[in-house]
């Protein structure tokens, strides 16, 4: 056991936070704060101005143009961004990125990854169907061959980042008489493409998402990714740069500290038992889910699979959000659920409010695999339970 | 950054796993458990022999030279297996007497790591536990010791004890020879070894002061932050068998016609043991760590526990539900593990000592 912080990936962070706290980043991180972190024109900006200072590819080969340095440097890049509220474009960056790069045609990888490092492409994810969420594989949108294009039809809700995004990775069945499993290609879909329609699809938490139609739209051949009908693997096995980008814990720390200061400055009641009692366990909390973090983030930096340590770390973590949220609210009162923009309303340094949190938490439950489909995988991978 | 044994920590883990199994098979447990026949003064002569009792102690004094988390690795075997020796608190007096600059603690660690003579400490009592009334901390006045140390694990079998004292009203850290005390065997949840030792006007210079003043106070902090660190990993290595038999019994006990491990409640029953079980076992090794980095800061300590005595209501809950009766058979090892896990959770510092140690940690003192 060897639980020291590497001395480089440290100084990298620090010199990482000097720079978005700099001067110059000011106005940017200003922008982003104000368009509430969900993309949209201040967070591309951002995202070329990073990619143009060479931050999004330090985790990444050298041969694809990035800084070839360990993993936990894409974990220290994200726990930065996250701390100070700031938009990371985690698709693009940790999912079709690094799945280009392992089966990407020479291409895709001459047309997109460069690309991406600079920040200048953004992509969204089209997985999920009205009829297949947590059973994924389910997923109906077709692709039909029809000489050198293919043509597809179908739909897809929860396409989060379409109306800003210029790529749609997008799920489809090449093959609807294999196994549902043995059926599923992946696809780049320009957003632009005739026949694509995106509507708006307004979610809770204040964001938007949205809807896309699918009608005879047409991509080449060569917007296939990988190999036809192998699309279920890909979906599957591209996760390690996902296990390590995710740092659920820098946005509760945030969260943590503020509170923290409010009780230094106006000072901590010491008969109020509740109070310091939860406060107590919510830094117990924490210091575990960041050990946990760290686990996974070296396992994978070290080049193992955390096949359900990840899953036990969004577990966890997403469940203590929802709770810890609630009971900040409770330590601050009525006044932290007054909306932004309102008199009183309670914003930390990043223009942020309790209730819009509280709003946003529950996504983390579901989103990325629900946490009852997690605990699954904890029972058969952790402990070796028979399905 | 590595979340995994050493080839040292595998080597120490694997040779105390098959000594332990074939020393101690179920059948002995249950007669210590049981009182019928506690751990023997052979049993603990061997368990020195192994050098586990003196791991820590630094080579020149016949110590095994290790470090914490090597250490801690043994420990955590000893909560596996179910043992109840005085491993943790053994190591911890041999940390503190390396450490002490007073009296004779050379010769004391010595003799602790020679296994001529043994060693306990005591555990923390800062939380106002209900004591009876007649019961006060140790204090030497005009050369004469009086008070109880309450508790004190493996006291029926140690020659000395290490404890904070009040010597002529001046903070001081001391040990405590047992054979001019007067002790009181007392049982606990979870039934391994503990007497009250109550000094009763015993002439002073029956203890070795290992240290005064500032000196005193830094080894009473050290020695509860060791005896809380090193008891959290010997529960983990508990929870973690707790975790193996609850898996393999819902694998093996089928109920309306299918092993009750493919109900989705109880797998998911099963993966929180789980999530209780790894996130104790690293908070501890994590805290035991940051301490051995740097010996002021032990409040992840604090934090590790606070989390594991939740954690220990948990998996003590769940571990008996998915075993149904069989968990409460006592020819079966699981109450074993279970009580141990819940007297832990109440040893040595509750809830309410983390809580006010844990916002000490937090430091919200006003800025104004």
């Amino acid at each position: 056991m060897d639980f020291t912080y590497p001395a480089d990936v440290a100084e990298f962070r620090a010199e990482f936070g000097r720079y978005l706290d700099s001067e110059e980043m000011a106005e940017l991180v200003r922008q982003n704060h104000a368009e509430d972190g969900w993309g949209g024109v201040a967070a591309k900006a951002l995202w070329r101005k990073l990619g143009a200072d060479g931050y999004f590819g330090t985790g990444w080969p050298e041969e694809y143009g990035g800084g070839g340095k360990s993993l936990l440097y894409l974990h220290g890049f994200n726990y930065e961004m996250g701390y100070r509220r700031l938009p990371v474009p985690v698709v693009t960056l940790n999912t079709v990125g690094p799945t280009l790069m392992r089966i990407g045609s020479e291409e895709q990888k001459q047309a997109y990854l460069r690309k991406i490092l600079l920040g200048e492409i953004e992509f969204s994810i089209g997985y999920t169907e009205p009829e297949a969420g947590t059973d994924l594989a389910a997923l109906q949108t077709s692709a039909v061959r029809d000489g050198d294009d293919y043509v597809i039809n179908g739909q897809k809700v929860f396409t989060s980042g379409a109306h800003h995004a210029d790529y749609v990775w997008l799920a489809v069945r090449t093959d609807k008489d294999a196994p549902k499993h043995k059926g599923i290609s992946i696809l780049i879909v320009p957003i632009d493409a005739d026949g694509l329609e995106i509507r708006p699809l307004t979610i809770m938490g204040g964001g938007r998402s949205n809807i896309t139609y699918y009608s005879d739209v047409r991509v080449p051949v060569s917007a296939l990714v990988g190999e036809e009908n192998r699309g279920w693997q890909y979906i599957t096995t591209q996760l390690d740069f996902e296990r390590v980008a995710i740092s659920p814990i820098a946005q509760l720390e945030r969260v943590f500290d503020w509170l923290c200061e409010r009780f230094r400055e106006d000072g901590l009641p010491s008969t109020d038992a509740w109070t310091r009692a939860t406060l107590a366990r919510m830094a117990a909390d924490i210091n575990v889910l960041k050990v946990m973090e760290l686990k996974v983030a070296s396992m994978v930096a070290n080049g193992e699979v955390p096949v359900y340590e990840a899953s036990l770390l969004k577990v966890l973590s997403n469940e203590f959000r929802v709770t810890f949220i609630g009971e900040v609210l409770q330590m601050r009162g009525a006044a932290g659920l007054v909306q932004k923009g309102f008199p009183g309303a309670a914003l930390d340094r990043s223009e942020d409010t309790l209730e819009k949190q509280l709003r946003e938490s529950p996504i983390t439950l579901f989103g990325g695999g629900s946490n009852d489909v997690q605990r699954d995988i904890i029972a058969t991978h952790g402990l070796g339970l028979p399905r | 950054m590595r979340y995994s044994d050493s080839e040292t920590q595998q080597l120490l883990r694997s040779t105390t796993r098959s000594y332990l199994a074939a020393e101690f098979p179920p059948e002995r447990l249950y007669e210590i458990e049981s009182g019928e026949s506690p751990l023997s003064s052979d049993e603990l002569q061997k368990l020195a022999g192994m050098g586990w009792l003196g791991l820590i102690g630094p080579e020149p004094a016949g110590g095994g030279g290790l470090g914490l988390l090597d250490a801690a690795v043994v420990i955590e075997e000893f909560g596996y297996a179910a043992v109840p020796a005085p491993v943790a608190f053994s190591n911890v007096a041999a940390d503190l007497l390396a450490r002490a600059k007073l009296g004779d603690s050379a010769r004391h660690l010595g003799n602790l790591t020679g296994g001529r003579q043994t060693y306990t400490v005591s555990e923390s009592t800062r939380a106002s536990d209900a004591e009876p009334a007649s019961y006060s901390s140790p204090t030497a006045v005009a050369g004469r010791l009086h008070g109880t140390l309450p508790r004190v694990p493996f006291a029926t079998t140690a020659d000395w004890v290490l404890a904070p004292l009040t010597l002529d009203g001046q903070p001081a850290f001391a040990a405590f020879a047992l054979d001019g005390a007067r002790i009181d065997e007392t049982h606990l949840l979870d039934r391994a070894s503990y007497a009250d030792i109550h000094l009763e006007d015993v002439r002073l210079d029956r203890a070795t002061i290992l240290a005064t003043g500032d000196d005193a106070l830094e080894l009473h902090d050290r020695c509860d932050a060791l005896v809380t660190a090193l008891s959290l990993i010997e529960t983990a290595g508990m929870m973690q068998r707790t975790l193996e038999l609850t898996g393999q019994y819902i694998t093996d006990r089928v109920q309306f016609g299918q092993p009750i491990a493919k109900f989705q409640a109880a797998r998911h029953r099963a993966a929180d043991l789980l999530m209780q079980t790894e996130t104790t076992r690293w908070a501890a090794f994590h805290a035991l760590w940051r301490f051995e980095q740097d010996p002021t800061d032990s409040d992840e300590i604090w934090l590790a526990k606070h989390w594991a005595v939740r954690a220990a209501d948990r998996v003590f809950q769940v571990s008996h539900l998915l075993h149904g009766g069989v968990g409460v058979d006592i020819e079966y090892p699981l109450h074993l593990y279970t009580q141990a896990i819940a007297a832990f959770a109440v040893r040595g510092g509750g809830m309410s000592e983390m809580v006010e140690r844990t916002l000490e940690g937090l430091d919200l003192t006003p800025r104004r």
